[in-house]
Protein backbone atom coordinates (compact mmCIF):
# COMPACT_ATOMS: atom_id res chain seq x y z
CA UNK A 1 0.00 0.00 0.00
CA UNK A 2 1.31 3.40 -0.60
CA UNK A 3 2.40 5.50 1.46
CA UNK A 4 2.59 9.52 1.11
CA UNK A 5 5.68 11.41 2.34
CA UNK A 6 5.69 15.41 3.00
CA UNK A 7 8.34 16.74 1.03
CA UNK A 8 6.40 19.66 1.04
CA UNK A 9 3.79 21.69 3.47
CA UNK A 10 0.72 20.50 1.56
CA UNK A 11 -0.45 17.16 2.13
CA UNK A 12 -3.41 17.32 -0.68
CA UNK A 13 -2.60 16.36 -3.86
CA UNK A 14 -2.70 18.89 -6.99
CA UNK A 15 -2.27 22.00 -5.05
CA UNK A 16 -1.31 25.15 -6.05
CA UNK A 17 1.39 26.83 -3.70
CA UNK A 18 3.71 30.39 -4.14
CA UNK A 19 5.54 27.51 -6.66
CA UNK A 20 3.20 26.78 -8.43
CA UNK A 21 1.34 23.43 -8.90
CA UNK A 22 2.10 20.22 -6.52
CA UNK A 23 2.93 16.78 -8.01
CA UNK A 24 3.05 13.78 -6.50
CA UNK A 25 6.25 11.23 -7.48
CA UNK A 26 5.92 6.96 -6.48
CA UNK A 27 8.59 5.30 -5.80
CA UNK A 28 8.99 1.71 -6.85
CA UNK A 29 8.32 0.45 -3.23
CA UNK A 30 5.18 2.51 -3.56
CA UNK A 31 6.09 5.85 -1.13
CA UNK A 32 4.61 8.65 -2.56
CA UNK A 33 6.17 12.35 -2.58
CA UNK A 34 5.02 15.72 -3.31
CA UNK A 35 7.31 18.01 -5.17
CA UNK A 36 6.67 21.51 -6.09
CA UNK A 37 7.83 22.79 -9.49
CA UNK A 38 10.92 24.17 -8.10
CA UNK A 39 11.66 20.48 -7.98
CA UNK A 40 10.23 19.38 -11.09
CA UNK A 41 11.85 21.76 -13.12
CA UNK A 42 15.56 20.24 -11.90
CA UNK A 43 13.96 16.10 -13.12
CA UNK A 44 14.25 16.48 -16.91
CA UNK A 45 12.57 12.97 -16.62
CA UNK A 46 9.49 14.15 -14.08
CA UNK A 47 9.08 17.44 -15.74
CA UNK A 48 8.20 15.66 -19.43
CA UNK A 49 6.18 12.85 -17.68
CA UNK A 50 3.98 15.69 -15.93
CA UNK A 51 3.75 17.73 -19.02
CA UNK A 52 2.95 14.71 -21.04
CA UNK A 53 0.75 13.32 -18.85
CA UNK A 54 -0.85 15.82 -17.57
CA UNK A 55 -1.35 13.24 -14.11
CA UNK A 56 -3.62 15.85 -12.01
CA UNK A 57 -4.02 13.73 -8.48
CA UNK A 58 -2.37 10.19 -9.65
CA UNK A 59 1.17 10.33 -9.20
CA UNK A 60 3.69 9.67 -11.51
CA UNK A 61 5.61 6.09 -11.31
CA UNK A 62 9.43 6.06 -11.15
CA UNK A 63 9.92 2.57 -11.78
CA UNK A 64 13.67 2.61 -11.12
CA UNK A 65 14.17 4.70 -7.96
CA UNK A 66 13.64 3.16 -4.19
CA UNK A 67 12.15 5.70 -1.24
CA UNK A 68 15.31 5.24 0.93
CA UNK A 69 16.69 6.98 -2.69
CA UNK A 70 14.10 9.33 -3.77
CA UNK A 71 13.47 11.22 -0.62
CA UNK A 72 17.02 12.77 -0.18
CA UNK A 73 16.77 13.43 -4.11
CA UNK A 74 13.58 15.43 -3.42
CA UNK A 75 15.70 16.89 -0.08
CA UNK A 76 18.46 17.65 -3.04
CA UNK A 77 16.31 19.11 -5.36
CA UNK A 78 14.77 21.21 -2.84
CA UNK A 79 17.43 22.77 -1.38
CA UNK A 80 18.70 24.14 -5.25
CA UNK A 81 15.35 24.86 -6.38
CA UNK A 82 16.33 28.69 -5.89
CA UNK A 83 19.97 28.50 -7.38
CA UNK A 84 20.80 30.73 -9.90
CA UNK A 85 20.52 29.03 -13.51
CA UNK A 86 23.47 28.41 -15.56
CA UNK A 87 23.01 29.81 -18.65
CA UNK A 88 22.09 27.61 -21.27
CA UNK A 89 24.11 26.24 -23.46
CA UNK A 90 24.18 27.16 -27.00
CA UNK A 91 24.34 24.07 -29.52
CA UNK A 92 26.79 25.72 -31.44
CA UNK A 93 29.64 26.18 -28.73
CA UNK A 94 31.82 27.41 -30.81
CA UNK A 95 30.01 30.33 -30.80
CA UNK A 96 30.77 31.25 -27.21
CA UNK A 97 34.06 33.34 -26.75
CA UNK A 98 33.76 33.00 -23.31
CA UNK A 99 35.35 29.61 -22.22
CA UNK A 100 37.42 27.17 -23.85
CA UNK A 101 35.11 24.13 -23.53
CA UNK A 102 37.78 21.65 -23.60
CA UNK A 103 39.25 22.75 -20.43
CA UNK A 104 39.20 20.00 -18.17
CA UNK A 105 36.68 19.88 -15.66
CA UNK A 106 37.21 20.51 -12.03
CA UNK A 107 35.58 18.50 -9.79
CA UNK A 108 36.61 20.43 -6.45
CA UNK A 109 33.95 22.54 -6.75
CA UNK A 110 30.92 20.63 -4.47
CA UNK A 111 29.71 23.18 -2.21
CA UNK A 112 29.59 22.15 1.28
CA UNK A 113 25.93 21.11 1.88
CA UNK A 114 26.35 18.84 -1.34
CA UNK A 115 29.47 17.25 -0.06
CA UNK A 116 27.76 16.73 3.38
CA UNK A 117 24.80 15.56 1.37
CA UNK A 118 26.87 13.10 -0.96
CA UNK A 119 28.50 12.18 2.41
CA UNK A 120 25.14 9.66 3.21
CA UNK A 121 26.12 7.12 0.32
CA UNK A 122 28.63 4.81 0.43
CA UNK A 123 30.29 2.39 -1.66
CA UNK A 124 30.11 -0.47 0.61
CA UNK A 125 26.37 -0.23 0.81
CA UNK A 126 25.32 0.67 -3.35
CA UNK A 127 24.04 3.98 -2.49
CA UNK A 128 26.19 5.88 -3.61
CA UNK A 129 25.62 4.41 -6.78
CA UNK A 130 22.08 4.39 -6.55
CA UNK A 131 21.89 8.01 -6.19
CA UNK A 132 23.98 8.71 -9.22
CA UNK A 133 21.93 5.85 -11.34
CA UNK A 134 18.99 7.71 -9.96
CA UNK A 135 19.88 11.68 -10.91
CA UNK A 136 21.10 9.61 -14.35
CA UNK A 137 17.37 8.21 -14.78
CA UNK A 138 15.90 11.28 -14.03
CA UNK A 139 17.85 13.62 -15.71
CA UNK A 140 19.09 15.68 -12.47
CA UNK A 141 22.36 17.05 -13.89
CA UNK A 142 23.09 19.17 -11.23
CA UNK A 143 22.93 15.56 -8.86
CA UNK A 144 24.52 13.59 -11.29
CA UNK A 145 27.52 16.07 -11.51
CA UNK A 146 28.30 15.90 -8.09
CA UNK A 147 27.65 12.10 -7.38
CA UNK A 148 30.82 11.62 -10.66
CA UNK A 149 33.06 14.30 -9.05
CA UNK A 150 32.63 12.62 -5.64
CA UNK A 151 33.83 9.10 -7.47
CA UNK A 152 36.80 11.32 -9.64
CA UNK A 153 37.44 12.40 -6.22
CA UNK A 154 37.96 9.14 -4.66
CA UNK A 155 40.14 7.37 -7.12
CA UNK A 156 42.50 10.42 -7.96
CA UNK A 157 46.01 8.95 -6.84
CA UNK A 158 44.67 6.01 -6.10
CA UNK A 159 46.46 2.75 -7.70
CA UNK A 160 44.56 -0.34 -9.66
CA UNK A 161 45.06 -1.88 -6.34
CA UNK A 162 43.62 0.57 -4.22
CA UNK A 163 40.88 1.36 -6.81
CA UNK A 164 40.23 -3.10 -7.09
CA UNK A 165 39.64 -2.59 -3.13
CA UNK A 166 37.48 0.22 -2.93
CA UNK A 167 35.32 -0.94 -5.44
CA UNK A 168 35.39 -4.42 -5.17
CA UNK A 169 36.25 -4.80 -9.35
CA UNK A 170 37.05 -8.17 -10.35
CA UNK A 171 39.45 -9.67 -12.64
CA UNK A 172 39.68 -10.93 -15.59
CA UNK A 173 39.63 -14.97 -15.94
CA UNK A 174 43.42 -16.19 -16.18
CA UNK A 175 44.35 -16.26 -20.14
CA UNK A 176 41.84 -13.94 -20.82
CA UNK A 177 41.11 -10.23 -21.16
CA UNK A 178 44.44 -8.43 -20.24
CA UNK A 179 45.76 -11.54 -19.02
CA UNK A 180 45.51 -12.75 -22.16
CA UNK A 181 49.10 -13.74 -24.08
CA UNK A 182 48.48 -10.93 -26.39
CA UNK A 183 47.03 -8.68 -24.69
CA UNK A 184 47.74 -4.89 -25.57
CA UNK A 185 51.32 -4.30 -24.95
CA UNK A 186 50.62 -1.00 -23.10
CA UNK A 187 48.62 -2.78 -20.33
CA UNK A 188 51.54 -4.64 -19.00
CA UNK A 189 51.10 -5.00 -15.40
CA UNK A 190 52.15 -2.95 -12.11
CA UNK A 191 49.88 -5.13 -10.36
CA UNK A 192 48.54 -8.93 -10.60
CA UNK A 193 45.97 -8.64 -13.20
CA UNK A 194 44.28 -11.86 -12.09
CA UNK A 195 43.72 -13.51 -8.69
CA UNK A 196 45.43 -16.75 -10.46
CA UNK A 197 49.30 -16.54 -9.72
CA UNK A 198 50.14 -19.36 -12.77
CA UNK A 199 47.94 -17.24 -15.22
CA UNK A 200 50.09 -16.07 -18.51
CA UNK A 201 50.14 -12.54 -19.09
CA UNK A 202 52.68 -9.36 -18.56
CA UNK A 203 55.34 -9.49 -16.29
CA UNK A 204 54.69 -7.32 -13.43
CA UNK A 205 56.92 -3.95 -13.78
CA UNK A 206 57.40 -1.05 -11.54
CA UNK A 207 54.89 1.48 -11.77
CA UNK A 208 56.93 5.05 -10.96
CA UNK A 209 53.46 6.17 -10.08
CA UNK A 210 53.69 3.72 -7.04
CA UNK A 211 57.30 4.90 -5.93
CA UNK B 1 15.71 -7.95 -2.48
CA UNK B 2 17.56 -5.33 -4.11
CA UNK B 3 20.44 -5.98 -6.08
CA UNK B 4 23.19 -3.66 -4.56
CA UNK B 5 25.15 -1.85 -7.73
CA UNK B 6 28.54 -2.30 -7.98
CA UNK B 7 30.79 0.65 -9.52
CA UNK B 8 31.93 -1.31 -12.79
CA UNK B 9 28.59 -2.26 -13.74
CA UNK B 10 27.62 1.60 -13.72
CA UNK B 11 26.76 2.25 -17.70
CA UNK B 12 29.79 3.77 -19.51
CA UNK B 13 27.60 6.21 -20.30
CA UNK B 14 27.76 7.86 -16.53
CA UNK B 15 31.53 5.82 -16.19
CA UNK B 16 32.49 8.14 -18.80
CA UNK B 17 31.02 11.03 -16.66
CA UNK B 18 33.30 10.24 -13.83
CA UNK B 19 36.48 10.03 -16.01
CA UNK B 20 36.07 13.30 -17.45
CA UNK B 21 37.31 14.57 -14.25
CA UNK B 22 40.64 13.04 -13.91
CA UNK B 23 44.07 13.86 -15.60
CA UNK B 24 44.56 11.52 -18.21
CA UNK B 25 47.69 9.71 -16.00
CA UNK B 26 45.52 9.73 -13.14
CA UNK B 27 43.17 8.00 -15.30
CA UNK B 28 45.51 5.63 -16.67
CA UNK B 29 47.11 5.06 -12.76
CA UNK B 30 43.49 3.93 -11.88
CA UNK B 31 41.82 1.80 -14.21
CA UNK B 32 44.88 0.68 -16.89
CA UNK B 33 45.46 -2.47 -14.76
CA UNK B 34 41.87 -3.48 -13.03
CA UNK B 35 40.63 -5.47 -16.12
CA UNK B 36 39.75 -5.77 -19.74
CA UNK B 37 36.39 -3.83 -19.49
CA UNK B 38 37.75 -0.66 -18.12
CA UNK B 39 41.03 -1.07 -20.42
CA UNK B 40 39.32 -0.65 -23.48
CA UNK B 41 36.52 2.02 -21.99
CA UNK B 42 40.08 4.72 -20.95
CA UNK B 43 41.25 4.19 -24.27
CA UNK B 44 38.10 5.53 -26.21
CA UNK B 45 37.28 8.46 -24.85
CA UNK B 46 38.66 11.75 -24.71
CA UNK B 47 41.24 12.16 -22.84
CA UNK B 48 42.76 15.64 -20.47
CA UNK B 49 46.37 15.69 -20.80
CA UNK B 50 47.33 18.02 -18.36
CA UNK B 51 51.71 17.79 -17.77
CA UNK B 52 51.78 20.91 -15.76
CA UNK B 53 54.37 20.54 -12.56
CA UNK B 54 54.42 16.51 -12.60
CA UNK B 55 56.79 14.87 -11.87
CA UNK B 56 59.58 13.59 -14.15
CA UNK B 57 58.81 10.07 -13.80
CA UNK B 58 55.43 9.97 -13.96
CA UNK B 59 55.93 12.65 -16.92
CA UNK B 60 58.28 10.03 -19.04
CA UNK B 61 56.10 6.99 -17.29
CA UNK B 62 53.00 8.26 -18.94
CA UNK B 63 55.06 9.35 -22.59
CA UNK B 64 55.91 5.64 -22.52
CA UNK B 65 51.80 4.42 -22.43
CA UNK B 66 51.52 6.78 -25.21
CA UNK B 67 54.26 5.11 -26.91
CA UNK B 68 52.89 1.93 -26.49
CA UNK B 69 49.39 2.67 -27.26
CA UNK B 70 49.54 5.46 -29.89
CA UNK B 71 45.88 5.22 -30.83
CA UNK B 72 45.98 7.30 -27.21
CA UNK B 73 47.05 10.02 -29.17
CA UNK B 74 43.91 10.21 -30.89
CA UNK B 75 41.75 10.40 -27.89
CA UNK B 76 43.67 13.58 -26.40
CA UNK B 77 41.74 16.79 -26.58
CA UNK B 78 43.53 18.78 -24.29
CA UNK B 79 47.28 18.92 -23.81
CA UNK B 80 49.11 21.31 -21.09
CA UNK B 81 53.14 21.17 -21.20
CA UNK B 82 55.37 23.44 -18.94
CA UNK B 83 58.64 24.06 -18.47
CA UNK B 84 58.20 25.74 -15.35
CA UNK B 85 59.96 23.74 -12.57
CA UNK B 86 60.58 21.24 -15.04
CA UNK B 87 63.96 20.19 -16.85
CA UNK B 88 62.85 21.02 -20.44
CA UNK B 89 59.31 19.04 -20.74
CA UNK B 90 58.09 20.77 -23.63
CA UNK B 91 61.45 20.10 -25.94
CA UNK B 92 61.67 16.57 -24.20
CA UNK B 93 57.86 15.55 -25.13
CA UNK B 94 58.55 17.59 -28.86
CA UNK B 95 61.47 14.78 -29.40
CA UNK B 96 58.77 12.27 -28.66
CA UNK B 97 55.98 12.85 -30.34
CA UNK B 98 54.79 15.26 -33.17
CA UNK B 99 52.28 17.73 -32.31
CA UNK B 100 50.42 16.93 -35.59
CA UNK B 101 50.26 13.40 -34.92
CA UNK B 102 47.22 14.75 -32.02
CA UNK B 103 44.75 14.61 -34.59
CA UNK B 104 41.98 15.48 -32.36
CA UNK B 105 43.52 17.95 -30.36
CA UNK B 106 41.50 21.16 -29.28
CA UNK B 107 43.25 22.80 -26.65
CA UNK B 108 46.74 23.58 -26.70
CA UNK B 109 49.16 25.22 -23.80
CA UNK B 110 52.10 25.77 -23.32
CA UNK B 111 54.48 26.71 -20.71
CA UNK B 112 57.17 29.09 -20.30
CA UNK B 113 58.22 28.02 -23.46
CA UNK B 114 61.12 28.63 -25.60
CA UNK B 115 62.45 30.64 -28.90
CA UNK B 116 63.14 27.11 -30.72
CA UNK B 117 59.79 25.65 -29.45
CA UNK B 118 57.84 27.88 -30.22
CA UNK B 119 59.17 28.45 -33.61
CA UNK B 120 58.31 24.06 -34.51
CA UNK B 121 54.71 24.39 -32.78
CA UNK B 122 53.54 27.40 -34.55
CA UNK B 123 54.79 25.67 -37.89
CA UNK B 124 52.48 23.00 -36.99
CA UNK B 125 49.58 24.82 -35.67
CA UNK B 126 48.10 24.91 -39.58
CA UNK B 127 47.82 21.45 -39.43
CA UNK B 128 46.21 20.79 -36.68
CA UNK B 129 42.95 21.11 -37.81
CA UNK B 130 40.48 20.80 -34.39
CA UNK B 131 42.90 22.96 -32.62
CA UNK B 132 40.17 25.18 -30.79
CA UNK B 133 42.13 27.08 -28.52
CA UNK B 134 45.87 27.62 -28.43
CA UNK B 135 47.69 29.67 -25.09
CA UNK B 136 51.73 29.87 -24.37
CA UNK B 137 53.82 31.86 -22.44
CA UNK B 138 57.75 32.71 -22.29
CA UNK B 139 58.42 33.84 -25.47
CA UNK B 140 57.60 36.80 -28.00
CA UNK B 141 57.83 36.34 -31.47
CA UNK B 142 55.72 37.03 -34.15
CA UNK B 143 52.59 34.65 -34.26
CA UNK B 144 50.05 36.58 -36.48
CA UNK B 145 51.03 35.66 -39.66
CA UNK B 146 51.12 31.62 -38.80
CA UNK B 147 47.94 32.25 -36.60
CA UNK B 148 46.18 33.41 -39.42
CA UNK B 149 46.40 30.11 -41.46
CA UNK B 150 45.39 27.74 -38.40
CA UNK B 151 41.29 27.20 -37.33
CA UNK B 152 42.06 28.66 -34.13
CA UNK B 153 39.18 30.44 -31.99
CA UNK B 154 40.73 31.46 -29.04
CA UNK B 155 43.86 32.75 -28.56
CA UNK B 156 46.33 33.78 -25.05
CA UNK B 157 49.68 35.09 -25.75
CA UNK B 158 51.73 37.40 -23.40
CA UNK B 159 52.89 39.74 -26.73
CA UNK B 160 50.82 40.34 -30.07
CA UNK B 161 53.81 41.15 -32.52
CA UNK B 162 53.23 41.71 -35.81
CA UNK B 163 52.96 44.75 -38.47
CA UNK B 164 50.19 46.82 -39.25
CA UNK B 165 50.58 46.42 -42.55
CA UNK B 166 50.77 42.27 -42.44
CA UNK B 167 46.96 42.24 -42.14
CA UNK B 168 44.65 42.71 -45.05
CA UNK B 169 41.79 41.47 -46.36
CA UNK B 170 43.51 38.42 -47.65
CA UNK B 171 44.35 37.39 -44.08
CA UNK B 172 41.83 35.29 -42.76
CA UNK B 173 41.45 35.47 -38.97
CA UNK B 174 39.06 33.05 -37.29
CA UNK B 175 39.81 33.87 -33.49
CA UNK B 176 37.16 35.46 -31.75
CA UNK B 177 38.73 35.71 -28.21
CA UNK B 178 42.05 36.89 -27.76
CA UNK B 179 44.38 37.97 -24.62
CA UNK B 180 47.44 39.50 -24.44
CA UNK B 181 48.84 39.23 -21.00
CA UNK B 182 51.73 40.67 -21.05
CA UNK B 183 51.68 44.21 -23.27
CA UNK B 184 49.24 46.87 -24.90
CA UNK B 185 48.38 46.88 -28.70
CA UNK B 186 48.49 50.85 -29.87
CA UNK B 187 45.06 52.00 -31.43
CA UNK B 188 45.86 51.68 -34.74
CA UNK B 189 46.98 48.07 -34.64
CA UNK B 190 44.04 47.21 -32.74
CA UNK B 191 41.76 49.03 -35.66
CA UNK B 192 43.55 46.86 -38.19
CA UNK B 193 43.08 44.08 -35.77
CA UNK B 194 39.33 44.08 -35.34
CA UNK B 195 38.91 45.53 -38.67
CA UNK B 196 39.93 42.29 -40.55
CA UNK B 197 38.83 39.64 -37.77
CA UNK B 198 35.94 38.48 -36.11
CA UNK B 199 37.13 38.92 -31.82
CA UNK B 200 34.05 39.09 -29.94
CA UNK B 201 36.32 38.96 -26.60
CA UNK B 202 39.71 40.85 -26.30
CA UNK B 203 41.27 40.79 -22.96
CA UNK B 204 44.47 43.81 -22.80
CA UNK B 205 46.03 42.90 -19.36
Amino acid sequence: MATTAEASNTTTGNTETATGKMIKIQSNDGQIFEVDQGVVEQSSTIKTLSDLMDVGDVPIPLPNVKASILGPIVDFCNHHKNDQKPEPIDEDDDDDPNKDIYEPKRSDDICEWDLNFIKQFTVPEGTLFDIIMAANYLGIKTLLAVGCKTIANMVRGKSSTEVREMFNISYDPPGEGINAPNAIEGQAGTVPTTQDANATGPSPQPDPMNQ
Amino acid sequence: MMVKIKFEFLPNEILFQCFQYLNAPDLFHSFNQLNSHFSTLIRNIPLYLNFFQMKKSLFHHFCQIILLNSEIKQKIIYLQLSNDATHGQIEHFLSLFSLNTFLNLRSLLLIDLNENNIKQVLSILPFLSNLYSFSFTGTNIETLEIISKSKLRMLTVRYLEFESASINQTTIIGITSLTITDSQLDNFKLFKLFGYSNIRKFRDE
